[in-house]
């Protein structure tokens, strides 16, 4: 299945919105963000099975996933849009 | 002088490098020449800050630390050597500036930023660059930038991690848009030199871009590196509305209701 995801950031040389993620099975929102969070060693999308510190909001086909019934689990389907956007810590040092 | 503009036969000679960038040229140096940096804080970021403006041909730079050098600054304060252990930082990073290059102005500043201090210090200055160490004394140096509508070059570092982005009052989020909150831990932050001096370099190349107006800045993108790993990530930065520092309800000092 076809995932298409845009986000308020990307990953130079590895991850460049808005792009597709193609996946071999049909999956839930836990599992695509875990999926992509694998791929990066910078940003942490989730941490266990809760959404990570450097998400500030995640919005699937225009909803904001808790508004959704399922949360994380919620189901994606074929050519569902997912909004990925991160909060950047500050880093206080000089 | 050489011919119409402002630039030396020496400047021609000291800069040519750079004035062989054609989109940069003649122009774009004297720009630089014309220019008033202030570089806030002269330790991990601002030595190397410091240093690319001074080699640079900034007309003016004024250096704001109240520091002085203790031993643990020297694994990434590059301006700052043994025999300078105690002395204060400014004067300390003025000695060696003026040896990099003796025909721009060096003035030092051995002052704390704070609200008190800004309002002298920022006069006729045309960009100002956050090397500071702390985000308490950051978000002070924000709100004076923005009420005088100065362009801030903030840069961060945490170990082999870093940060920067470019401020431009009115049109780019500000630092308290992009870092509501102000929590900040307590203690002394871990940091590689090769962190401090890869971001103060991009620092630097900001400010010349920003004053000669050549290239695209970081408005409105916060680019972060993560060393330990070597990634690169941009991330977009919008302005809160509401911020309480550049929002359309911001407190403006002065201005009762």
């Amino acid at each position: 299945m076809r995932i298409d995801v845009d986000a308020n950031f990307k990953l130079h040389g590895v991850f460049e919105p808005p792009c597709h993620i193609s996946l071999g099975k049909k999956v839930t929102l836990k599992e695509l963000l875990k999926c992509l969070d694998s791929k990066w060693a910078s940003v942490h999308l989730m941490n266990d099975n809760e959404l990570g510190d450097d998400v500030s909001e995640i919005i699937i086909n225009g909803k904001h996933h808790f508004s959704l019934p399922n949360g994380l689990e919620t189901s994606l389907n074929e050519k569902d849009s997912v909004w990925i956007e991160l909060y950047m810590a500050p880093l206080g040092g000089g | 002088m050489a011919g119409e503009d402002n630039l030396t036969h020496a400047d021609l000679e000291r800069y040519a490098r750079q004035i062989l960038f054609k989109s940069f040229g003649r122009n774009g140096q004297k720009r630089l020449k014309a220019s008033h940096v202030l570089v806030a804080g002269v330790g991990g970021l601002g030595s190397p800050v410091a240093m690319y403006l001074t080699v640079s041909g900034i007309g003016r730079i004024t250096l704001v630390d109240s520091d002085i050098v203790v031993l643990s600054n020297l694994n990434r304060q590059l301006l700052h050597w043994e025999e300078n252990i105690g002395h204060e930082k400014v004067y300390s990073a003025r000695d060696k500036l003026c040896k990099m290059n003796a025909t721009i102005q060096i003035s030092p500043v051995p002052e704390r930023i704070t609200r008190d201090t800004c309002g002298h210090l920022l006069v006729g200055v045309d960009v100002v660059v956050d090397c500071l160490d702390n985000m308490s004394s950051r978000y002070v140096l924000n709100q004076a930038c923005v009420e005088k509508g100065l362009p801030l070059i903030h840069g961060g570092v945490y170990g082999m991690m870093g940060q920067l982005t470019t401020i431009i009052p009115g049109k780019t989020p500000c630092l308290e848009c992009i870092f509501p909150s102000k929590k900040e831990k307590k203690g002394s932050i871990p940091v590689f030199g090769p962190a401090a001096g890869l971001i103060a370099s991009l620092q630097s190349m900001e400010v010349i871009k920003l004053l000669s107006g050549t290239g695209e800045t970081l408005l409105g993108k916060l680019l972060y590196f993560n060393g330990e790993v070597m990634e690169c990530v941009t991330a977009d930065v919008t302005r809160n509305e509401d911020c309480p520092v550049c929002g359309s309800s911001r407190i403006i000092p002065g201005v009762s209701e």
